[in-house]
């Protein structure tokens, strides 16, 4: 009883902590969760894993279609899977020291609220499991209605009232070691009428005195190991359908998280689409800025480019739109790999191995000895966890320092990393490193664009990077009222 | 011979004073061998006169050199261990179950006894105490007595395990009656949860009490079904309560002498140390170890994974004077000379490669109380008088270790009186290992002078090696300039530049 709607990787990469920060996920995933820390958490692992198979996203592209299709069933799912997991929590393991009886009870609890669960889901989805055509779902209710149908679960409900010995403890027993009693094995409890026909055979009874206390303590003793086993046997069944619960809670809840910010976006006025995985070209049409998006409540600057390189350098002037781009491709490529859609009109893209990223951080752009010290140490992290067919982000870098300093080594990172096979999108103010490339086959230019009146669209278009200071200009524009001279004399 | 004792033979031993366990950190070495027994604990403090008693156990340790015998030797005592410890209880159980654990504590015995002898019988072995003690064993084992006690006790256990019955618990209620092959429950659990991913369980049914008033209540049920088993059993407690062999018994309790003590440095050894089975020389004249180590520090180093620093004596005098810098390993030298001799003579291994040791009647220590500063005077006064009573009592066989005394006083009276101290101990003839400061000591005539090792490069690093050489603290202070830029050359330099 496995279900398949997604595999959940548990283990979040080095840098999700980087991601998070520098592709402004929180507001993202937030919007997925609603208030659910559950379906938080959820989110998070999903999306920052991501997976590298193209048949694995193209399986989970079609269950999050059926469950934008049909959010409410899929939401009610959530629900029951939810309720009954926290009910199965405060059932199980409340007991510190191991009492095999105990836990042959609560196991027993737990598959009681499985067998509910299977009760209820079917309810809800009734007949419209027709309205569902991905594999995912199809698998999932197969389960429910076929593999656990009415008559296993009888036969199941009745192994269940044995369990509870209304009748006694029988076991079969050895004298073993001293003499002490050993290899207790439990038999089928009997039926009151077949208990009568053993009574002839010859036997022996003792009846515990009221006073002893110590003794009842020891039968209880007894009565644990003569069922340690089965509980052990039981747990293991209740362990598994506490598994199911939460593993299929877990699965939707990501779907729920889709449906969630799907709608979001939608009032928001956003697109959203499918991505599709090309070979190596990246092409969209109107992507943006998701967590941009959330914050300002939509109406967000839309790009729309055809990279053909694995080097794209992204040049231009502050404030004009480019970590925005930079973010928007980071998200995309992220979401791509979790099977969700992505923020754009329309986006293909390869499917990445790795994503990192390398962002210039407040504190961290200063120029001190201990920042650039702790910038190398980074982007040694981010270059590590790099994989082939990675991708790279870098935004500033190397600001800590001195520009040829700076350019040397970012050129160098580059190089390394673009000849290993790994795609680079650096955004720079340092042009002496955007014209290291300018003959590069391997390299794409961008910049921020601007009007013929000089005004900012924040829209990123392909050009090459120019030498003039917009720097100077804005410094102008702020101190123009006093006396200076242009930095060009 | 007819075997006695694996531990002694008919000669005596020195009535002895041991002041110098103390100062040798023996005690602790002691007590962590014996692992705190008493009856043990003794045995180190009676030291052998003769060189014959001394050679009789270090046959012995010789023999057990070879890990097959000692293996065999080893588990032999472990089991006979576990059976005294039973046997002790067997009062305080209850009825059948006392005979029950007591027929197995026959079993157990008969096969340590019989194991035993199969082990030692193709063994090479040379000591006359263990190959005594084999022939003893193999006519036990092939007496009547032994033969009847051991068929018997097999016979009753057999009928008793092969018993099955079923118990029902109904709230209070114990019943138990034959069984009659049913089979388990579980399988069928297993199969009707399969779709529950269940596996098998055959995990822990043992019920983890001890024996309890209602199991013997249940074998009393039992009694009244197999009525021939538990009658038998009973009897045979009754017939055989003093089986265990006298002789058996206190060669037990003597080989704890020799297994401990492998025990204790055998961890010593795999840190790759060596031990040796020194010459004694009843004459105390040839005295001398190589890589010796001091018990207690190796015993700490081998647990912090940090090396071993070993050290070679040849006595060309009978006394040594050991200078250099503080921490210099000096005073764990001494220790570790005191530590062989006192061990030699008890006929143990010793710490060392290889080494010839005197027969001595006394070791005398004497170090120095770092305690009570408060009084120099009365200080310096109770070290002369330890001093002259140690001396009174010496011998020419005697072994004194000396550590830092007259530290109280002047320098130059520790010199003046050091040199008059020494000159008397070398009057009486007896081996004398002093550590001091003084340079001076060191330089008298007929005094063998070692030194404590720094690294040339490194005057902080120690290398805790210590070797014959002329006392010389300057030697020291050279390096130390060195390392500073303070040496003649270097400031010489520097003035011309």
């Amino acid at each position: 009883m496995k279900v398949s709607l997604l595999y959940i990787n548990e283990k979040l990469p080095l840098n999700a902590d980087d991601l998070i920060i520098d592709l402004g996920l929180n507001q993202v995933i937030e919007t997925m969760a609603g208030n659910d820390k559950f379906i938080f958490d959820t989110c998070t692992k999903v999306l920052l894993t991501g997976v590298n198979d193209e048949t694995e996203i193209a399986y989970r592209h079609d269950v999050l279609v059926d469950a934008i299709n049909n959010p409410s069933i899929v939401e009610q799912m959530y629900q029951i899977l939810n309720d009954a997991s926290t009910k199965a929590r405060n059932r199980l393991y409340f007991i510190t020291k191991p009492h095999p009886i105990y836990l042959l009870y609560e196991s027993i609890s737990v598959l009681e609220i499985f067998i509910e669960v299977l009760g209820k889901i079917k309810t809800v989805v009734g007949d419209n499991s027709v309205y569902f055509k991905s594999e995912g779902f199809r698998s999932f209710f197969k389960i429910i209605f076929d593999e656990f149908n009415l008559q296993y679960i009888t036969m199941v409900m009745n192994h269940i009232n044995n369990l509870r010995f209304n009748n006694g403890i029988t076991f079969r027993c050895e004298i073993g070691s001293g003499n002490k009693l050993v290899n207790y094995i439990l038999l089928k409890p009997d039926s009151k009428k077949r208990l009568a026909f053993l009574r002839k055979r010859e036997e022996y009874s003792y009846n515990l005195p009221a006073m002893d206390e110590g003794g009842a303590q020891i039968l209880d003793d007894m009565r644990n190991a003569a069922v340690a086993d089965t509980a052990e046997i039981i747990k293991m069944a209740a362990d598994n359908a506490l598994g199911f619960i939460n593993d299929t809670k877990a699965q939707i809840a990501f779907y729920v998280g889709c449906i969630n910010l799907h709608k979001k976006m939608k009032d928001l006025g956003e697109p959203t689409a499918i991505p599709r995985i090309s070979k190596s070209s990246v092409k969209f049409k109107g992507l943006y800025d998701i967590s941009l998006s959330l914050a300002i409540k939509g109406g967000t600057v839309k790009n729309s480019l055809e990279i053909e390189k694995p080097l794209v350098i992204v040049t231009g002037p502050n404030s004009g739109g480019k970590s925005t781009l930079l973010r928007s491709l980071g998200q995309a490529q992220l979401m791509l790999r979790a099977g969700m859609f992505v923020p754009a009109e329309y986006y293909e893209g390869p499917l990445l191995k790795t994503i990192n990223t390398h962002f210039r951080r407040g504190e961290s752009a200063k120029m001190e000895a201990g920042n650039f010290e702790n910038e190398l140490v980074h982007i040694k992290a981010a270059i590590e966890n790099t994989a082939v067919h990675g991708l790279v982000l870098l935004n500033e870098p190397f600001s800590s320092t001195n520009a040829i300093e700076a350019t040397e080594l970012s050129r160098q990172i580059i190089d390394s990393l673009i000849e290993g096979g790994v795609h680079v999108v650096v955004v720079t103010h340092f042009y002496e490193l955007a014209w290291e490339y300018i003959k590069d086959p391997n390299a794409v230019f961008l910049k921020a664009e601007r009007k013929e009146d000089g005004t900012r669209t924040f829209r990123i278009v392909p050009g090459e990077p120019s030498f003039t200071s917009y720097g100077e200009e804005i410094f102008l524009k702020v101190f123009g009222d006093l006396k200076v001279h242009k930095a060009a004399d | 011979m007819a075997f006695k004792s694996i531990l002694w033979t008919e000669d005596g031993t020195f009535s002895n004073e041991h002041n110098f366990f103390a100062d040798l950190n023996l005690e602790q070495v002691i007590n962590e061998i014996t692992k705190g027994d008493q009856e043990l604990k003794q045995l180190f403090y009676l030291p052998l006169k003769s060189s014959t008693s001394i050679a009789y156990r270090q046959k012995i340790f010789e023999d057990l050199e070879n890990s097959k015998t000692l293996n065999s030797i080893m588990a032999f005592y472990t089991k006979i261990e576990k059976i005294d410890k039973q046997l002790q209880y067997l009062d305080k159980l209850y009825d059948y179950q006392r005979e029950g654990v007591f027929i197995e504590t026959v079993i157990s015995y008969c096969n340590a006894l019989i194991d035993l002898a199969a082990d030692l019988s193709n063994a090479p072995l040379k000591s006359t105490g263990l190959a005594d003690f084999r022939d003893f064993l193999k006519t036990y084992l092939e007496s009547h007595e032994f033969t009847v006690l051991k068929i018997n006790a097999e016979k009753i256990r057999s009928s008793i395990s092969s018993i099955k019955f079923i118990i029902t618990i109904n709230g209070g209620r114990i019943t138990v009656k034959k069984y009659n092959g049913e089979n388990g429950y579980n399988n069928e659990i297993v199969s009707a949860f399969s779709k529950f991913g269940v596996r098998e369980v055959n995990g822990t049914p043992e019920v983890r009490n001890n024996f309890n008033h209602i199991e013997a209540n249940i074998l009393k049920l039992l009694a009244n079904i197999y009525i021939n088993e538990f009658y038998t059993l009973k009897e045979f407690y009754k017939q055989n309560k003093n089986f265990i062999d006298q002789i058996i018994y206190k060669f037990y309790k003597e080989v704890r002498f020799y297994l401990f003590f492998i025990d204790y440095i055998t961890p010593l050894k795999l840190g790759g140390l060596s031990f040796c089975l020194p010459q004694i020389d009843p004459n105390c004249e040839k005295v001398f170890g190589k890589e010796m180590f001091d018990f207690v520090l190796a015993k700490k180093l081998i647990k912090e994974n940090k090396k071993i620093v070993t050290n070679d004596f040849y006595l060309d005098e009978r006394i040594v004077v050991i200078t250099g810098p503080n921490s210099g390993g000096k005073t764990t030298f001494a220790r570790a000379f005191g530590q062989m001799h006192a061990f030699g003579r008890l006929g143990l291994p010793v710490p060392g490669r290889a080494a010839s040791l005197c027969l001595c009647d006394h070791i005398f220590t004497h170090f120095e109380i770092v305690e009570r500063v408060e009084n120099l005077t009365g200080k310096f006064e109770d070290d002369l008088v330890r001093i002259r009573q140690i001396i009174d009592k010496s011998t020419e066989k005697s072994v004194l270790i000396i550590n830092e005394m007259l530290s109280s006083t002047s320098i130059y009276d520790a010199k003046v009186i050091g040199k008059q101290i020494l000159e008397i101990i070398k009057g009486k003839g007896a081996i004398c290992v002093y550590v001091t400061f003084i340079d001076d000591l060191a330089k008298i005539k007929g005094v063998l002078s070692m030194v404590a090792q720094v690294d040339p490069n490194d005057p902080s690093i120690r290398t805790y090696k210590i070797v014959v050489q002329e006392a010389s603290s300057k030697a020291y202070t050279d390096v130390l300039a060195r390392k500073y830029g303070l040496s003649k050359e270097m400031v010489l330099r520097r003035l011309k530049a």
